[in-house]
């Protein structure tokens, strides 16, 4: 059973779809990239997998069931701007959350702050960017769900303390075991912590998968400019200059062609093909029409 | 969650003080200067407008503003065990500062006017926090729930005075018969304004 799962899921605000038939998976114990452009979804995915929003088409379930009532206390978020109550100290804030969540870890949550050196006395208007940031997300930590969905968690913050922040929660996500999903339009600061994928454009799911088994599946070909080389391959994006023929492609067996050349491919590379090329669809189901 | 509650209206809870205050310094007033006696009793119709204003519009629509609901609504409760208390503490702190601005006027009046007497004063309090909650649910935002929940209250004590007169001399109903009449319908009407600021929050799903 995945930790995370959308069947055919669509959300739609008034007339306009926001997301429309969505298929994918996130497995138990991953830590799973959200990536696409501004605009294409990210947020309206994640909403729906917190159970904020209830799917207008198809169905979002997390462990199995719909993030609703009783199934609440197994789904961690931290929304994008990370909201918290800015009147409250932390550690009142830490109080609310001991009160909102019957399996809260109040000592892990004091004790993690502590360690960050962010004085709990404090007011949370009164916290830098990154304070917030690791408070919001210590309190999502805390609630012991199984399931952490964090919405840009690294915007906004300064190098050192994205760094910090990403630190943090793979401490916690060791310790714990947790299933991530975590967003960002920025692939290059997801590729090192993430081992799963889930691509989104223009309100579609464009790629889901494991990453290592993306990233091995496809190549650059490169090679004579005209006919593309015989071979087992689905062709991705293709760009041609005067002399030479580049293909993006997802390779199902080797390319004979002594003229061709095949490359391996970054997951940034691979990510930037995809988002060229919005009718390439690669989701553990195909969409259906 | 109760506790959350009560510490989100710890500013409210200090300006309904200074609302009791108010009403205490023109009960003072009226004490030492005989002469002007009855100006806290008709200031009294502005009271329900403050409750609409500064507790009803704000309670949902600054979760809205500053993006909290999401932090209140993905812990481990429903949205319905989270809007209880949150209504809970604005009625009980509506309750409380009509009882004692009721007292403090009955206190300063020789004969008390029909509309501070049985549960009248109550109802039209719950009535304007329902009023002003409801809006505040609909629009997601302060002013725009302020000015609405203002006008709407405003404009419903006008209708009432027009009934409430029409009722005494077409169908000769005493004043208690109005009362009573007056107290269940606008005591119906919260509840119903209530439940729709429920509805709007658990069903409309608003994430």
């Amino acid at each position: 059973m995945n930790a995370l799962e959308l069947t055919g899921a669509g959300l739609r605000y008034g007339r306009t779809w926001a997301l429309r038939g969505c298929f994918a998976g996130v497995p138990q114990g991953r830590v799973a990239a959200l990536v696409g452009p501004n605009g294409a979804g990210k947020s309206s995915l994640m909403r729906l997998a917190v159970g904020l929003r209830r799917a207008s088409e198809g169905e979002v379930t997390v462990f199995g069931r719909p993030p609703r009532g009783a199934n609440l206390p197994r789904v961690a978020f931290v929304a994008q701007d990370k909201p918290l109550y800015p009147e409250l100290t932390v550690a009142e804030t830490i109080r609310a959350g001991a009160g909102l969540n019957p399996n809260f870890d109040t000592q892990g949550a004091r004790k993690r702050l502590d360690d960050l050196g962010i004085p709990q006395r404090r007011r949370v208007r009164q916290l830098s960017g990154g304070q917030r940031a690791q408070v919001a997300i210590t309190l999502a930590v805390a609630k012991r769900a199984d399931l952490i969905v964090l919405d840009e968690p690294l915007a906004n913050l300064d190098p050192l303390a994205r760094h910090e922040v990403m630190e943090g929660l793979m401490s916690a996500v060791a310790e714990r075991g947790l299933t991530v999903l975590l967003s960002s339009h920025v692939v290059a600061e997801l590729a090192e912590v993430c081992d799963h994928l889930i691509l989104v454009s223009r309100g579609r799911v464009q790629v889901a998968g494991d990453i290592e088994e993306l990233v091995a599946a496809h190549r650059l070909l490169v090679g004579p400019a005209g006919e593309p080389p015989a071979g087992s391959y689905d062709v991705i994006g293709r760009s041609d200059t005067e002399r030479q023929t580049t293909l993006l492609v997802r390779a199902r067996g080797p390319v004979h062609d002594p003229r061709w050349t095949a490359r391996e491919l970054s997951l940034e590379d691979m990510v930037l093909g995809y988002l060229r090329a919005p009718d390439a669809v690669l989701t553990p189901r195909p969409v259906a029409l | 969650m109760t506790w959350l509650a009560i510490r989100q209206h710890r500013v409210r809870m200090i300006s309904m003080a200074c609302v009791v205050a108010l009403w205490a310094g023109f009960v003072a007033v009226e004490r030492l200067y005989p002469g002007v006696r009855g100006i806290s009793a008709s200031l009294f119709p502005y009271l329900p407008l403050v409750m609409a204003v500064f507790l009803g519009a704000p309670l949902l629509a600054r979760e809205y503003e500053r993006g909290t609901h999401q932090f209140a609504w993905t812990q481990s409760i429903s949205r319905s065990r989270w809007l209880a208390p949150q209504v809970g503490t604005a009625a009980a702190l509506a309750l409380v500062t009509t009882g004692l601005v009721t007292a403090l006027i009955c206190w300063s009046l020789r004969t008390v006017p029909p509309e501070l007497t049985g549960l009248l004063p109550f109802t039209w309090t719950l009535f304007a926090l329902a009023l002003g909650t409801f809006w505040s649910a609909v629009t997601r935002r302060t002013t725009v729930a302020m000015g609405a929940s203002f006008f709407g209250v405003a404009a419903c004590q006008l209708i009432a005075e027009g009934l409430r007169n029409r009722a005494a001399r077409e169908l000769g109903w005493t004043p208690a018969t109005l009362g009573a009449v007056e107290a269940a319908i606008t005591a119906g009407l919260a509840g119903a304004l209530f439940a729709g600021a429920w509805w709007f929050v658990t069903r409309r799903d608003p994430g």
